[in-house]
C-alpha cells in the first residue's frame, strides 16, 4: 500500500520535474491525447477502484459482521450528547448524557442521530469519526478492548460551543458494567437522604424540571440532559468540567459564562444557600 | 475549561523559574520560614510602634510579605525570600520585636530588622503552611475552583460566581469576615460553609494536604 503510493508520488513528481527542465520539443509527447487519457483517466479509475474494493475488504469487520451485544443510541444536540441504552426490542432501557459506558471487549453498536445540525461522533483511540446527520441514522459497531476512560469529541463544527462538546467513553469490566447499568435504570428518588430533600425541592421549585428529567421526581423535562444519575458521571457540560459540588454550583449559577449560548440560562438569581443545596442534591445523584 | 489548555502551558512557562528555584532551595535543605511577622503593613507597623505593641505579632504566611514598591516593609522577591529567611531564622529575643517602632522610621533597614521578626514558637495552626504551592495550583485546576473564581496562573480559571483571587495574598479579610490567616484559609478552601454559613462557596473535595497546598498557592498571588 505504502510502496504503491510512494511510487505513484515519485512518478508524478518526476513528470513534473521533466516538464520543467526539458526543452519544449522533447516534452511535447506529454501533451498527446493518448497520454492524457491514459494517465489522467484510465490510470486513476483503475487504481481508485482497486483501493475501494480493498477498503471494503478491510472494514468489513465494522459493518455488521460482529453481532453487537449492546446497542446505544447517541443523539448530538447543540452542544451535548443524549445517550439512550436500548433493550432487545429497541425500546429505551434508560437515558443518560455525555458519558457512555460499555463492557470492555464486547462489540457495541452505536446508532447515531442528530437533533439539530451535523455533528460527528468520534472516540479517537477506538474508532474513526462518523457523522450525525439530521434526518438520517448512521450506525457502526466497535469495541473497547481494554477497560479505561476514552475521551470523545464532536468532530464536525456545529456552532459556538462545538469545542466544548466532548464526552467520555468508559469501558468497564463486563461484571461491573451490568451492575452499573442496573443502577442507571433505577430512579433517583428513594436514595436521597433527608438533608438533601431541601435541594431536591428547590430543584423542582426553580423550574429545572422543565428541561431536565430526574426519574422518580416530578422533573420530566426533555430539553436538556437527563440528570437522574448526574453525580455519578465524570463530567458536566459535555466534558467541560469534572463533576463535583463546586463545579455543579458554578455551572448552575453562571451557565452562560461557562458555556455561552447553551439553552440553559444562568441561575444567578439563586441565593447562596439554595445554590449550594441544589448542587449538593445533584452531586448526591450517583 | 478544557479548551484553554494552551493557556496553561503559557502560564506554567511563566512561573517555572520561581518554582524551580524553590525546589532547588528545598533540595539544599533550606526550608521556607515557618512563620513571620514581616507581612505587617506599613500602617500596622506605625500603629504597633506608636502604641508600644512591638511584641505583638500577626501570623502572616510566608507568601504574604508585601512588596517594597507599595511602601511596605520588605522586598518581595518570591524567589529570594527563602534564602534571606533561612539565613536568619534563629530564635529571636522579644527585645528585638520592640524594634517595630523603629520599622516605622527606618523602612529601608527593614531586611535586617524584619529578619528578626520571625517566630517559630507560634501555635501550630497559625504557623506558615507547609503547603506546596505548585501542588496547590494543580489541585485548584483539578477541582476547578476556576469555575467560580478568576485565579491568576490557573488555566481557564475565569469564573464570575465568587470574587477574583488576584492579589489574594494581600487580602485582609476572607469573605469579608475572617482574618486572612493560614489556619483559617486552609479550612476555608475545603469547608467554607462551616466558617460562614451563608456563603455561596460550597465544601470542596480537598483533603488536608491539598487544602494546605491550595492555601500556599493562594498566598503567592500578590
Ligand atoms: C431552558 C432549559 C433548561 C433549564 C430551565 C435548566 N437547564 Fe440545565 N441544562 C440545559 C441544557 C440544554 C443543558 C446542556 C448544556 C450543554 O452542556 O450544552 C443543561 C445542562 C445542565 C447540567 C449539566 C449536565 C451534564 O450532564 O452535562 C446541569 C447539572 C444542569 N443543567 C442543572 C440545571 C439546574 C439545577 C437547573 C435549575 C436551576 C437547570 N439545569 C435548568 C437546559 C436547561
Ligand atoms: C460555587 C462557586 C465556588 C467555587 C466552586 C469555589 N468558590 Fe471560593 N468563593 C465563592 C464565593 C461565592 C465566595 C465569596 C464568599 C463570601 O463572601 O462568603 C468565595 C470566596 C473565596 C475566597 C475568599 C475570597 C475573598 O477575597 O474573600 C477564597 C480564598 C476562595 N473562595 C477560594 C476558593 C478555592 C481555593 C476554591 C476551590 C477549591 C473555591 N474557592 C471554589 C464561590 C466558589
Ligand atoms: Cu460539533
Amino acid at each position: 500500500m505504502f510502496t504503491g503510493g510512494a511510487l505513484i508520488f515519485l512518478l508524478v513528481i518526476g513528470l513534473t520535474v521533466l516538464t520543467i527542465i526539458l526543452p519544449q520539443e522533447r516534452r511535447r509527447w506529454l501533451a498527446q491525447q493518448n497520454v492524457v487519457i491514459a494517465g489522467g483517466i484510465v490510470f486513476p479509475v483503475a487504481v481508485l477502484s482497486l483501493l475501494l474494493g480493498y477498503g471494503f475488504f478491510v472494514t468489513r469487520g465494522h459493518v455488521g459482521a460482529e453481532e453487537p451485544t449492546l446497542r446505544i443510541e447517541v443523539i448530538g444536540e447543540q452542544w451535548w450528547w443524549r445517550v439512550r441504552y436500548l433493550d432487545e426490542s429497541g425500546g429505551v432501557r434508560f437515558a443518560t448524557a455525555n458519558e457512555i459506558r460499555v463492557p470492555a471487549g464486547e462489540p457495541v453498536e452505536f446508532i447515531l442521530k442528530s437533533a439539530d445540525v451535523i455533528h460527528s461522533f468520534w472516540v479517537p483511540s477506538l474508532a474513526g469519526k462518523l457523522d450525525m446527520v439530521p434526518g438520517k441514522v448512521n450506525t457502526y459497531t466497535f469495541s473497547a478492548d481494554k477497560p479505561g476512560v476514552y475521551r470523545g469529541q464532536c468532530a464536525e463544527y456545529c456552532g459556538a460551543q462545538h469545542a466544548l462538546m466532548a464526552f467520555y467513553l468508559v469501558a468497564m469490566e463486563p461484571g461491573s458494567f451490568d451492575a452499573w447499568a442496573a443502577g442507571q435504570a433505577d430512579p433517583a428518588w428513594d436514595r436521597v437522604a433527608a438533608e438533601l430533600k431541601y435541594g431536591r425541592d428547590l430543584f423542582i421549585a426553580n423550574g429545572c424540571g422543565a428541561c431536565h428529567t430526574v426519574r422518580g421526581t416530578p422533573a420530566t423535562g426533555d430539553l436538556g440532559p437527563d440528570l437522574t444519575h448526574v453525580g455519578g458521571r465524570l463530567s458536566i457540560g459535555a466534558g467541560t468540567l469534572p463533576t463535583n459540588i463546586g463545579t455543579l454550583a458554578g455551572w448552575i449559577s453562571s451557565t452562560q459564562h461557562v458555556k455561552p449560548g447553551v439553552s440553559m440560562p444562568s441561575f444567578g438569581n439563586l441565593e447562596s444557600r439554595d445554590l449550594r443545596a441544589i448542587a449538593a442534591y445533584l452531586e448526591s445523584l450517583e | 475549561m478544557v479548551a484553554f489548555s494552551h493557556l496553561s502551558l503559557a502560564s506554567q512557562e511563566r512561573d517555572r523559574p520561581r518554582f524551580q528555584l524553590l525546589q532547588l532551595l528545598r533540595g539544599k535543605g533550606i526550608e521556607r520560614p515557618r512563620r513571620s511577622t514581616v507581612g505587617l503593613h506599613h500602617w500596622q507597623l506605625s500603629v504597633a510602634g506608636s502604641i508600644g505593641l512591638g511584641t505583638r505579632r500577626a501570623e502572616y504566611p510566608f507568601g504574604q510579605v508585601p512588596a517594597p514598591d507599595t511602601g511596605d516593609c520588605l522586598a518581595n522577591g518570591t524567589a529570594g525570600k527563602p534564602l534571606l529567611f533561612a539565613a536568619t531564622r534563629s530564635r529571636i529575643s522579644s527585645a528585638v520585636h520592640s524594634l517595630f517602632g523603629f520599622c516605622n522610621v527606618y523602612v529601608l533597614l527593614m531586611p535586617i530588622v524584619l529578619a528578626a521578626c520571625n517566630d517559630a514558637d507560634a501555635p501550630e495552626e497559625q504557623r506558615v503552611l507547609e503547603g506546596d504551592a505548585e501542588a496547590g495550583r494543580a489541585a485548584i485546576a483539578e477541582v476547578e475552583c476556576g469555575v467560580c473564581h478568576r485565579i491568576p496562573g490557573v488555566a481557564g480559571a475565569n469564573g464570575i460566581v465568587g470574587p477574583p483571587l488576584d492579589s489574594f495574598g494581600r487580602r485582609q479579610l476572607i469573605a469579608g469576615v475572617l482574618p486572612n490567616r493560614p489556619g483559617v484559609l486552609v479550612r476555608w478552601v475545603s469547608d467554607a460553609p462551616s466558617l460562614v454559613p451563608n456563603t455561596g462557596m460550597p465544601q470542596m473535595p480537598l483533603d488536608k494536604k491539598q487544602a494546605r497546598d491550595v492555601a500556599a498557592y493562594l498566598y503567592t498571588l500578590r
